[in-house]
């Protein structure tokens, strides 16, 4: 569906892109994950046709993006970091405009619109001139806009950023309904939200590939720094001492200590589950355990594992 | 393109830009009108319009500066970029919207060629080839304001340019003079090629030919004269090809650049 080969961008010295390739199958929802800088958005630009690459070639449904614009566009529904919304229009009078640039044939268009505004949830705001409308119905309107004319491919730079947390699960929700009739590329900073929706990630830091696999699989080859936090109640010597002899217990780093509650961080062989044993390690002596759960890994931290354990394979 | 070129022009009345310009021409336009009347008790329309050049020069930025530089800024670009519509054709949309604004703001003097009818005045071939000469005009520097527009974000920054280039044409004939006795007198103080005083004269006077060859103003004056001939036409279609095809060569370079 999307063939991405070894595209470069340069500003100025700095390489934006470094050599990126990769391929989206067909109704596949691809993450793209990488901090702020690392050159998502530009290569989502040089996808979509807004920026050229300095080299390498992008093919959409077999179109090349420089050589067939107007056919490899045609495919694409694009969002942008910034929704491209006229602010002095109403949601119904841009989404028309929309209708008008992507030439969608003037018998369909209501029953297009109509359908996008009730999957993005935007027909109760239809006749509101956008500049009055919050972060997140302008994000849905973006959205709208992206879906206009069904394009095969939806490309989503950042689509839930700046958006509250209920908000935020409603447009994954949006996501995974759209990824049955469409092919999804999207960008984000926030790990779960990719593990939420993506069915492969790709990793990229410093305007490379760092990994692409599928969200399990990475947490996977995490697992070798997994991590648990423990809140308890009682001496912190005792405990800490007690949990260094349980087997599968690494190291025990104590984090906090507040109102008489320890907090503790705990590092486990990712090969043993030792929940069971910590638990009634603390029980058996009557220290309360206020708190326990496994710590989600950061994005550094993927990075480093990733990137450290891409060094390894190359030693 | 026809959307683009629809949306265009309905936001200038969606904003007060469209109303202001408007109603600032109209305003001018008939303080001229009536002025002339109470003092000659026969307008001219010609002279009417002669003078209304004037108005290009806060006008045209007025209504040119947001094309593109607010597309810049409110990153709505990317959608029309991202469009499958061509780039030249967006700039064309773009440019026909805001000569569209012109000319309907121009309508307000068709008023006036009614009344100096109604009122028994003359309205002649001069007349109206005056008309078609500020329309040339008016063209050409919508064409200017588009290119000012399409070099920065800031809807200022794109105002004060296309004021200054606007301005400078009004000035081309005081600048041709100038540079006439300037190119003089240098060469007469400082004369290397020893050239004769009517050599020297000559060149001053084709310095002034060459920048006067350059004022629309001076080339559309035919016009005024009920002459209507092809070249001045030329003159200014090639002008709006040329800064529309600078337009287009520079946003088309912004995707390439790597700066």
């Amino acid at each position: 569906m999307i063939e991405i080969s070894d595209l470069v961008k340069f500003y100025g010295d700095k390489k934006a892109v470094d050599h990126i390739s990769f391929t989206v199958n067909r109704g596949e929802i691809l993450g793209f994950l990488g901090p702020n800088g690392a050159g998502k958005t530009t290569t989502m630009n040089i996808l979509t046709g807004y920026l050229s690459a300095t080299s390498g070639t992008v093919k959409i449904n077999g179109h090349d993006i420089l050589e067939e614009p107007a056919a490899a566009k045609k495919c694409i529904g694009y969002l942008p970091e910034l929704p491209p919304l006229y602010l002095d229009m109403t949601v119904l009078e841009y989404l028309k405009f929309i209708c008008d640039l992507k030439s969608v044939p003037k018998d369909q268009r209501i029953r297009q619109l109509a359908e996008i505004m009730r999957l993005v949830r935007i027909a109760d705001v239809s006749d509101r001139v956008i500049h009055n409308l919050s972060k997140g119905y302008k994000q849905r309107v973006g959205i709208a806009q992206a879906l206009v004319g069904n394009p095969e491919v939806l490309v989503l730079d950042e689509p839930t950023v700046g958006l509250d947390p209920k908000q935020i699960i409603e447009i994954r929700n949006l996501i995974k309904t759209l990824s049955k009739n469409h092919t999804v590329i999207l960008s984000s900073h926030i790990l779960p939200e990719v593990q939420a929706v993506c069915d492969r990630v790709v990793i990229i830091n410093n305007g490379k590939i760092a990994a692409i696999d599928t969200p399990n699989a990475l947490s996977h080859k995490l697992a070798s720094s997994s991590k648990l936090s423990l809140i308890f109640e009682g001496p912190l010597k005792d405990v800490t001492s007690k949990l260094r002899t349980l087997p599968g217990i690494i190291a025990v780093t104590p984090v906090i200590e507040k109102d008489g509650h320890h907090q503790i961080e705990i590092t486990v062989d990712p090969k043993m589950d030792v929940r069971k044993s910590v638990f009634f390690a603390l029980a058996s002596n009557s220290w309360p355990i206020l708190e326990f759960r496994s710590m989600d890994p950061s994005l550094e931290e993927i990075f480093l594992s990733v990137t450290t354990n891409e060094e390894k394979k190359r030693r | 393109m026809l959307a683009v070129y629809k949306r265009e022009l309905l936001s200038y009345f969606r904003s007060p830009v469209g109303w202001i310009a408007i109603a600032l021409y109209a305003l001018l336009g008939g303080f001229v009108f009536s002025n002339s009347m109470s003092a000659n008790s026969a307008v001219n329309i010609g002279d009417e319009l002669g003078f209304l050049r004037m108005v290009f020069i806060i006008v045209i930025p007025l209504i040119t500066m947001r094309l593109f530089s607010e597309e810049k800024k409110n990153g709505t670009e990317v959608l029309l970029f991202t469009s499958s519509v061509p780039l030249f054709r967006i700039v064309l949309a773009k440019y026909l919207s805001a000569l569209t604004l012109l000319l309907i703001m121009l309508s307000s003097t068709i008023l006036h060629v009614f009344v100096v009818l109604f009122m028994g005045g003359l309205v002649n071939a001069s007349t109206i080839g005056s008309f078609i000469g500020f329309i040339f005009l008016g063209a050409v520097f919508v064409a200017i304001g588009v290119l000012a527009s399409a070099i920065t974000e800031n809807q200022i920054i794109a105002a004060a340019l296309s004021f200054i280039i606007i301005l400078g044409t009004q000035l081309l004939q005081a600048i041709a003079v100038s540079a006439e006795g300037i190119v003089v007198s240098i060469l007469n103080v400082a004369n290397v090629f020893r050239l004769s005083v009517e050599t020297i004269n000559k060149v001053g006077e084709n310095v002034a030919a060459g920048i006067n060859w350059l004022d629309p103003y001076t080339r559309t004056d035919s016009y005024a004269l009920g002459v209507f001939k092809l070249s001045p036409l030329v003159f200014c279609l090639s002008l709006v090809i040329l800064f529309l095809f600078l337009t287009y060569r520079i946003l088309e370079k912004r995707r390439w650049s790597q700066g």
